[in-house]
């Protein structure tokens, strides 16, 4: 038996677990080659030196921790085990990560729900302030009318109806202040009395009624507007 | 836990001193497979068939990691020795 057949059975020899031949040979080998027996000998000793150390008694915390994660083991695999310190060991790591796909998937489910854009309302909702224009009647038509801006023309005189002289000459020094509502077919639709005299109010509307104009314009579209007068006698005593 | 004997002279506590932590060195340089089936084998004085019943391992497994790991602590302690002055 060759010296490096004899040292790679140097353990086996030491535990006695060699076959009667095969540590008879080796027994024959140390006795005539010095140096495997001088290496044989420093074998034994560093093994008998680790052998005489005494083992270290651990304290009951560590031998708690040490229980606790034994049990923790030989249960079924569960998240706690992806939870544990970094550096230890992860024994079934692979079953664990089942129940953190699981966990993985209800977040991305919760995210794409989140994310989906919502259908439009088949129900119309209920009044609020963001949807006051549906309640109202449209811009520009004579329940809504809208007022002369640089956008909207201002209507233009076209037989203009003036209040009889006589009438105002009974009324003696009244005006009257009017809101007219000129309609998109040029007519006045209302004639709305906001100040003045009430005994010049009425011939004074009368008139204002029978005003005809040419229609306001929005962007080239007829449109009615509001307008605003001061009625005097002066403005009669004129005509 | 250290067997401290009365009649150790200052010499042999440092002398044992060095000798237990060149021996922890060595044991540290070892895998921790190797290590564990040497230290059960050596210190706790358990047999292959009881380690290999102990950590669920094949005894051939034992046997190997056994005979590898004192080889490992040998050259460790071997190379430790020629580094120490």
């Amino acid at each position: 038996m060759s010296c490096r057949g004899v040292r790679s059975r140097f353990s086996e020899h030491r535990d006695q677990a060699l076959h009667a031949s095969e540590a008879g040979d080796v027994a024959a080998h140390l006795g005539a080659c010095a140096e495997c027996a001088a290496e044989w000998r420093s074998f034994n000793a560093d093994l008998d030196l680790l052998s005489s150390t005494p083992p270290v008694e651990a304290t009951g915390e560590i031998a708690a921790r040490v229980f606790d994660r034994l049990d923790m083991e030989r249960r079924q695999p569960g998240l706690s085990l992806l939870f544990r310190p970094f550096g230890a060991a992860r024994p079934l790591i692979w079953p664990s990560l089942v129940p953190a796909a699981f966990v993985l998937v209800g977040i991305l489910g919760g995210a794409l729900a989140l994310d989906r854009v919502p259908e439009p309302l088949s129900v119309r909702p209920s009044a609020s302030l963001s949807n006051w224009d549906a309640l109202l009647p449209p811009s520009g038509s004579e329940a809504n009318p809208l007022f002369t801006s640089a956008e909207v023309s201002p209507p233009r005189m076209r037989s203009p109806e003036r209040v009889p002289s006589y009438l105002l000459k009974q009324s003696g020094e009244g005006s009257l202040f009017v809101e007219t509502v000129v309609a998109r077919d040029g007519s006045v639709s209302a004639v709305n009395v906001l100040g003045g005299d009430s005994d010049l109010a009425r011939p004074v509307v009368d008139a204002l009624r029978r005003e005809r104009y040419e229609p306001a314009r929005f962007r080239g579209r007829p449109v009615a507007v509001s307008i605003y007068r001061l009625i005097s006698r002066m403005e009669v005593w004129g005509t | 836990m250290s067997a401290v004997s009365p009649a150790e002279g200052p010499y042999e506590r440092l002398a044992r001193r060095e000798r237990a932590r060149r021996m922890e060195t060595a044991l540290l340089a070892l895998s921790f497979d190797h290590r564990a089936v040497l230290l059960l084998r050596e210190v706790e004085g358990l047999s292959c068939e009881e380690i290999a019943t102990t950590l669920a391992l094949p005894i051939g497994t034992v046997k190997s990691r056994l005979a590898r790991g004192r080889d490992g602590l040998r050259r460790a302690l071997a190379s430790r020795g020629e580094e120490t002055p």
